[in-house]
């Protein structure tokens, strides 16, 4: 008996199941809507990036009329970086919501202001908490369902119904045997499922080719995950109901119970950084702040003759944003460390856990995952640190900036570090490919117990 | 009712004797009482953190000193929102509700530090709690001890012998039916139970302790819910295969799917806007006016003017109040309602937003449960608006006695500003927090206890269908 004559007969077994068809209607169906969210979220979100850049440009219009007076200061307008959405979007909201978009530069302010004025997301709580129904938690927590639903009795249908002996009579090896039957399973439920995703994502507007196909390798390694789990399943269980139950147990624990257990073990470790720091450094602020004026008062900046364009005042101003910073910088610092700290081991745990480590790529392909925003606020950092540089190039040089100059000021535009195929998919990829081995490898050990009735 | 109990204890007996089923549920409790401890744990360091946040934005308030009023309203305070001693058991929204609002003029600023901040893809798998084991893994336990308790051919054979034996079907599904809800029962009166010292270690109030009742009473209500639907679907189908694959697929759908797609079709039929739509809709407003053609600008100026014939003068300078401070109430009070308008108008959209993914208990039991779990907890979004509020009262009430005072002094001669200090002008206004009262919040979550007697009607209902079914067969 040939492995593609059992992968024909798996593969007509499967044809002529009605629950099939309505396995992947449902999967569509709910595809379609999940893809319809996402790419709602990001119109929504592009409108909000809209409304943003339309205040700046009202900023920038009320800045020139100061430089057509030629008003004595350096008149550079507050900016506001926005993070756009990328082409794959609507795939998954990721982290986007859990971090600002957008930023506040302005030259004098310090460097807690960046993010001070920036509202989070003011969607209801109750939703919120709910979790997104985006195309991301369609792929994560139901397409293992869909493959184990019709997986779940690749071996044990056999063994209750007397068939098994009968085959195993036959000069066939169990191994090749059972991973036939899988093969062809995955065939039937795999590729039409990565099929309708990516149809649904595409009709969502996640058309990049390049996106596209990091999706569909993603989705064919967990998928290959989960029918690896069906494969062990049917090698242990004798019979279909056990088979039943202990896929719907690993689909609990793998989906679902491991991935909150393991943050609730994060949050133990690392906690979150709570309210605390915001006040000290607040304080902290202050007392500069205070210590400053009280230093200014006692020792006013000598008056010039003849006096300079722009008044030393806003020199003062200057010097003292700089010092108040590199004062406070340790103290950022340190919060900082240990927020990265947090988000490091987060990232860690992903690679036990497939079903994190399939959400984690889907966020990146999507460029809704945390190490984007991350780069959006470390960007943002820059804009406003040359700002700052641009802003003493005018003082020092006491040149008030012409209308041409303001005109024509650098733009902030989010330089993207990687693409679908960056390295924190590909670490993802290798995480599934690596615990789908492993599981083969288990399956190997245990495929004798395929021949016990 | 003897025979009734005699069959529950031998169900009892069956199910202690598969002992898979009482090592899982003494795994899953175990896990659930580690979460009540740590949260517990956490709440209590949270308490501590909040109260010492609170006692430095006081002192750095106070520390201000004698400077211009309106300077300290720019400066602002933080308000540190309560740590709620029920979130050990059910955090319900508390990740996605911010921990303290910051006050200043001019603007109302919405919670901030919410926890689930600053996270990575495993962030979006949180929520494990005791609340959430009762909810999603306690009727999985009861399914797969419950699916095969009259169905399958070895229970089946036992059923025929039972019937022939004179005992009416409505004592057999009845007693498997005690049995499965005295187990069930017993698993959720240890996870409440739990919860108790790990309360009790944050000074509890008895609010809390009748929440905790109102929410295991609503509990049992769920539970027993899961038990009858069980036992009917064990009763109704011969093969244990079809009464597993029926109630795992009720379980997945009930317990998992609805609860994430009700709140998604919520925002779809009632969407929110975002955080720039509505601070542009609250600028443009501000300026305009609510009809779009009453400009701040010229309501300011028509007060300025009733000011100047009042007093009968020609200069504001010559006003005997500080037109300054005069403005500054307007502008705050212009603000304040345009404010208040806007965020009602929000609550408004999340509480119909509620509403429809109420419609979704229908084909979901814990759709309701949800709601009335983190209600009687303190942490939905009712308990976190009252918060809000309590703020909002004080903020408004803060600033506007600043502006009270700029306008009640007129600059000393040569001076630009009437200087005062923050601690001594302030003394008497006090934040006074806001709690939610449980007939409050019973009266708002009847609809939800209503679903779920309802729910629970209609199994126990099935649960006699399916015995009038065998007891037919027979």
């Amino acid at each position: 008996m040939s492995s593609f004559a059992i992968a024909g007969y798996e593969v007509r077994r499967l044809l002529r199941d009605r629950s099939l068809p309505a396995l992947l209607i449902l999967l569509l169906g709910l595809g379609a809507y999940a893809a319809w969210n996402g790419a709602d979220w990001v119109q929504k979100r592009e409108a909000a990036i809209g409304l943003i850049k339309a205040g700046e440009q009202a900023g920038l219009a009320d800045g020139r009329r100061f430089v057509v007076r030629s008003y004595p200061s350096v008149i550079l307008p507050v900016t506001q970086p926005v993070l756009p959405p990328v082409a794959m979007a609507p795939l998954s909201v990721g982290q986007a919501d859990a971090y600002p978009f957008t930023a506040e530069t302005f030259p004098l302010a310090d460097s807690t202001w960046l993010f001070k004025r920036v509202w989070a997301d003011i969607g209801s709580p109750t939703v919120r908490a709910a979790g997104r129904f985006d195309l991301a938690f369609v792929v994560v927590f139901l397409l293992p369902l869909v493959i184990l639903v019709t997986t779940y009795d690749l071996w044990s249908h056999e063994r209750e119904r007397g068939v098994a002996a009968m085959v195993l009579s036959q000069p066939v090896a169990v191994g090749p045997l059972i991973a036939a039957k899988a093969l062809a399973r995955g065939l039937v439920v795999l590729l039409p499922s990565t099929a309708i995703i990516l149809a649904v994502a595409g009709w969502a507007g996640a058309r990049e080719p390049i996106g596209l196909t990091a999706v569909a390798l993603a989705v064919l390694a967990y998928g290959g995950f989960w029918l690896a789990v069906a494969v062990i399943i049917s090698l242990v269980a004798r019979r279909s109901t056990e088979a039943a139950i202990a896929a719907g147990a690993v689909w609990l624990l793998v989906v679902v119970m491991a991935p909150t257990l393991s943050l609730a073990a994060v949050d133990l470790a690392a906690p979150v950084p709570e309210m605390r720091f915001a006040t000290d450094l607040k304080a902290r602020t202050t007392e500069i702040a205070e210590r400053q004026r009280l230093f200014r008062a006692a020792n006013p900046t000598p008056v010039r003759v003849p006096a300079p364009r722009i008044p030393d005042s806003r020199r003062d101003a200057y010097a003292d944003v700089v010092a108040l910073d590199s004062e406070v910088a340790p103290m950022i610092a340190a919060h900082q460390q240990a927020r990265d700290a947090r988000r490091h081991l987060l990232d860690t745990v992903r690679f036990f856990l497939p079903s994190v480590a399939m959400q984690d790529a889907l966020d990146r392909i999507a460029g809704s995952d945390a190490d984007r925003a991350l780069a959006f606020e470390n960007q943002a950092r820059a804009a406003q640190w040359e700002l700052r540089l641009l802003y003493k190039d005018y003082l020092d040089r006491d040149a008030l900036l012409t209308l041409a100059e303001y005109d024509n000021l650098p733009g902030f535009r989010f330089r993207e570090s990687g693409g679908p195929f960056q390295a924190g998919v590909l670490a993802d990829l290798a995480a599934l490919v690596v615990a789908t081995l492993l599981l083969l490898v288990a399956a190997r050990v245990l495929r004798g117990q395929a021949a016990t009735p | 009712m003897s025979q009734t109990l005699r069959v529950a204890a031998t169900q009892l007996s069956l199910m202690w004797r598969e002992r898979r089923l009482p090592w899982l549920a003494l795994s899953v409790l175990l896990l659930a009482g580690a979460s009540v401890a740590t949260n517990a744990a956490r709440l209590s360091s949270q308490a501590e953190e909040r109260r010492a946040v609170a006692e430095e934005e006081a002192l750095l308030w106070d520390r201000q000193g004698v400077i211009d009023p309106h300077d300290a309203a720019h400066v602002g305070r933080a308000v540190p929102a309560p740590v709620r001693p029920l979130a050990a058991f059910d955090p319900g929204l508390s990740d996605f509700l911010g921990t303290s609002v910051f006050i200043e003029g001019h603007a109302q600023n919405p919670a901030r530090h919410r926890p689930i901040e600053g996270g990575a893809a495993l962030s979006r798998f949180g929520g494990f709690s005791a609340a959430w084991t009762l909810q999603i893994v306690a009727p999985l336990l009861i399914i797969l001890a419950g699916f095969a308790t009259m169905s399958g051919e070895i229970a089946r054979a036992r059923l025929r012998q039972e019937l022939g034996a004179g005992a009416p079907a409505s004592v057999l599904v009845g007693g498997r039916l005690v049995a499965l809800a005295a187990a069930a029962g017993l698993l959720a009166l240890v996870m409440i139970g739990v919860s108790l010292p790990a309360m009790l270690l944050q000074g509890v109030s008895g609010t809390a302790v009748a929440g905790l009742a109102a929410i295991g009473g609503a509990y049992a209500l769920y539970l027993l819910v899961f038990c009858a639907i069980t036992v009917a679907a064990s009763g109704l189908f011969a093969s244990a295969r079809t009464a597993l694959v029926v109630l795992l697929g009720f379980w997945a759908v009930s317990t998992l799917l609805v609860p994430r797609v009700a709140p998604a079709v919520a925002e779809t039929l009632e969407p929110t806007p975002s955080a720039p739509e509505f601070r542009a809709a609250v600028t443009e407003e501000a300026e305009k006016g609510v009809d779009g053609h009453d400009p701040a600008d010229e309501r300011l100026n028509a007060l300025r003017d009733e000011l100047l014939a009042r007093y009968q003068v020609s200069d504001v300078e010559d006003l005997p109040v500080n037109f300054r401070g005069v403005s500054l109430q307007f502008a705050e009070e212009n603000s304040t309602q345009t404010y208040n308008r806007h965020f009602e108008q929000l609550y408004a959209v999340y509480h119909r937003q509620a509403v429809v993914q109420r419609a979704f208990a229908v084909i979901s039991p814990t759709v309701a449960l949800q709601p009335w779990s983190h209600a009687f907890a303190g942490t939905d979004f009712g308990a976190h608006l009252a918060y809000l509020r309590g703020v909002e009262d004080y903020r408004y009430r803060l600033i506007q006695t600043l502006n009270q005072e700029v306008a009640a002094n007129k600059p000393p001669p040569g001076e630009r500003y009437h200087l005062a200090d923050i601690a001594t002008i302030t003394r008497d206004v006090v934040y006074t927090p806001r709690v939610e009262r449980l007939s409050e919040v019973a009266g708002a979550q009847a609809p939800n206890l209503a679903i779920l007697l309802v729910w629970t009607v209609l199994a126990i209902g099935l649960a006699a269908v399916s015995a009038l079914h065998l007891g037919r067969r027979s």
